[in-house]
């Protein structure tokens, strides 16, 4: 029962996420995922802080390895697992890393609200209307919400993606309808309100107001955000850091993590939202 | 990440072996591809530099001997209507070729 307590299941879950999609360049991929593996079948050693130390050497290496190509999530994994070298120093580790969970949570979320405040092509629109059409991981949502077709959007990729330095493209641009054009803006201010949201009920004082819908709005963000943007790693991330504050008597809010962990991993293996692009 | 069209993506640069008198663009060989990435990425003056000098060996022509390479990063940036594309200069750096 040990390993389906907050700790213990935050650890399990970063160590399933870095064993099914390892990351890294060189030897550090088969060395993150022999020390993933290795915490997951001998559950003691992801009980010491020096297994979580040399986690968190090794993914701090390969950000600055990768330097400055690394994704945002490389250096949130880092901190993490940084996170959970520091916690399992103490007796109980509970505490710690709840909070470090929760503080990061809110700190993602009010970055990532921060970024999109201060792009001048995020709050008219632009960066959705643009990347709905650019971005092939994103075609089931320009598809499925925005109604465009496969020829629209191969049309409109085409377009967008065909420049000349210092010149605008000299064919205008095809058409945008209306569907896409509300699509692009739900996506727009649903994506910016829905992590203003996520930052201040994580920021929010533990056991009051705001802070009793993080669970349920993590869990809705999660399962609905990587079913169009397959970014599995960051979403199962997420995860482990939204189990890592749980109430320590909430095992149902527990098991519905694991639930969304699966589900994050479904998406990513069986794409069905690709079935109507074609 | 997704907050600008202006990612690692929308970005490319333009490698020129020039002279006085002539302006040549260099290919980039796949074994400098990562470093090209990471050029455009954080286009600093010593980063564009020390990919110059990775090029140097590659800036060979037909014609006279270039005297410098220069690098030119570019990102796109699309229209708030119509999102036409256009490229925008983002940097530019000249490095003189070393002297044999």
């Amino acid at each position: 029962m040990r390993d389906l307590d907050p700790v213990g299941l935050a650890g399990r879950l970063t160590l399933a996420d870095l064993a099914l999609r390892p990351i890294g360049v060189g030897w550090l991929r088969p060395g993150l995922l022999a020390l993933a593996v290795l915490g997951l079948v001998v559950p003691s050693l992801a009980r010491r802080p020096g297994f979580w130390l040399a986690l968190a050497a090794l993914t701090a290496l390969r950000v600055v390895s990768t330097w400055p190509l690394a994704d945002n999530h490389a250096y949130l994994l880092a901190y993490w697992c940084l996170a959970l070298a520091i916690a399992w120093r103490e007796a109980d580790p509970g505490p710690a890393l709840a909070w470090s969970g929760r503080v990061l949570l809110g700190l993602v979320f009010a970055l990532a609200v921060l970024w999109k405040a201060i792009s001048p092509d995020y709050l008219d629109g632009r960066f959705f209307r643009a990347t709905l059409v650019t971005d092939h991981r994103l075609a089931s949502y320009a598809v499925l919400v925005g109604g465009l077709d496969n020829e629209d959007l191969l049309e409109r990729r085409e377009h967008l993606t065909r420049h000349r330095d210092g010149l605008s493209a000299e064919a205008p641009p095809p058409l945008e309808p209306a569907r896409f054009r509300a699509a692009a803006w739900l996506a727009t201010w649903g994506t910016i309100g829905v992590e203003a949201l996520l930052a201040l009920v994580f920021l929010w004082p533990t056991g009051r107001g705001l802070s009793r819908i993080r669970d349920p709005l993590l869990l809705a963000f999660c399962s609905v955000t990587y079913l169009f943007a397959p970014v599995s790693g960051f979403g199962w991330l997420l995860i482990a850091l939204g189990v890592a504050q749980t109430d320590p008597e909430s095992f149902r809010t527990r098991a519905s993590y694991v639930v969304v962990f699966a589900l994050v991993y479904l998406y990513r293996e069986v794409p069905w939202a690709l079935i109507g692009v074609g | 990440m997704f907050s600008t069209v202006d990612g690692r993506f929308a970005r490319h640069l333009h490698a020129f072996a020039v002279s006085p008198s002539l302006r040549i663009e260099l290919e980039i060989p796949f074994e400098l591809q990562e470093q090209a990435q990471s050029a455009v990425a954080l286009p600093s003056d010593s980063r564009l530099r020390a990919f110059a000098r990775e090029l140097e060996p590659y800036a060979v022509t037909d014609f006279e001997a270039p005297d410098a390479i220069r690098i030119e990063v570019f990102t796109t940036r699309v229209d708030p209507g119509t999102l036409a594309p256009s490229g925008v200069l983002l940097r530019r750096l000249e490095v003189p070729l070393a002297r044999p």
